[in-house]
């Protein structure tokens, strides 16, 4: 084997370490979501009145990530891993999201649009962040927003239990990639 | 006068690889510690698939040579050794790559 050989065995060596060290999966954030997310789009066909369904968003988003940001950070460590950086690009990755769904709020307070068409708003939003996501930090999520795309029409067009169906299908969705991307999960500490 | 021979100036940054890096086990501790803040033992360990000891021979090597700095912390009444790229370990490390690459394409 030459020099040249072995340097390339040696940097595809190193590159599979790097691959592998990516990310630790945390199942319970997935699953939190799910768990949010069905709760909340039910709501919507089940709940006359929207101030409930405002509330239960209001108390269960940041609530949800200050709880799928505890999680994250323990998972880490116990892991033995500490990614600053890497959390503080997640955090600001959802904050966006977070901070964009409370000002698109304003169309409605401006009479702009009615309660239906912010909701399936922040679907949209949803489905690209989710997708970005996906893109940038975890790969699993790149399914996740395409899904919750395609339910953006089903909330604006599927009478009656419109939201209930894309609720059920995002919660599925997450649920299904929480342990399929989970199986290589190991402790180390 | 510098050499004309593709293959003796490809000997020569061959020679001018850092030594500790040399090590494919060494190099990927250090590439790993520059992408993550901080790795556990155990954490390293698993990511290169290596033996305790082997792991543990190499992680001094580096820890003496000033590439490294470890801090040893208790998780749930566990004792863990925390390892970080030093500075000096960083600026090692980018020049050891780039010396790297620039010999592979040469090779090209």
């Amino acid at each position: 084997m030459t020099n040249i050989e072995k340097l390339r065995e040696d940097l595809a060596y190193v590159r599979a370490a790097a691959d592998r060290s990516d990310g630790v999966p945390v199942r319970s954030i997935y699953l939190l979501w799910a768990a949010i997310v069905l709760c909340g789009f039910t709501l919507v066909d089940f709940v006359p009145n929207p101030r409930w369904i405002n509330l239960y968003w209001l108390i269960a988003s940041p609530a949800g990530f200050a709880i799928s940001l505890w999680i994250g950070v323990r998972v880490s460590l116990n892991a033995g891993q500490a990614d600053r950086r890497q959390g503080i690009r997640i955090m600001s990755h959802w904050l966006a999201f977070m901070v964009t769904g409370v000002l698109g709020g304003l169309l409605v307070a401006g009479g702009h649009l009615n309660g239906q068409g912010i909701g399936s708003l922040w679907v949209l939003l949803l489905a690209l962040t989710y997708f970005y996501a996906g893109l940038h930090f975890d790969r699993r999520l790149l399914p996740v927003g395409i899904l919750v795309g395609l339910c953006y029409p089903v909330t604006i067009f599927v009478e009656g239990f419109g939201w209930t169906i894309s609720g059920i299908i995002i919660a599925a969705a997450l649920t299904a990639q929480a342990f399929l991307g989970s199986r290589k999960q190991n402790a180390s500490i | 006068m510098p050499p004309s021979d593709p293959d003796l100036s490809s000997l020569d940054e061959l020679e001018a690889l850092s030594g500790l890096l040399e090590h494919r086990v060494r190099l990927a501790i250090c590439v790993l510690l520059s992408k993550h803040d901080m790795m556990s033992f155990s954490r390293l360990k698993n990511v290169l698939d290596e033996k305790d000891g082997s792991i543990g021979t190499h992680l001094r090597k580096l820890e003496d040579a000033g590439y490294l700095s470890i801090e040893k912390t208790f998780r749930d009444r566990r004792p863990v050794t925390w390892y970080q790229l030093t500075e000096e370990g960083r600026r090692r490390l980018k020049l050891h790559v780039s010396n790297l690459m620039r010999l592979i394409n040469r090779a090209e």
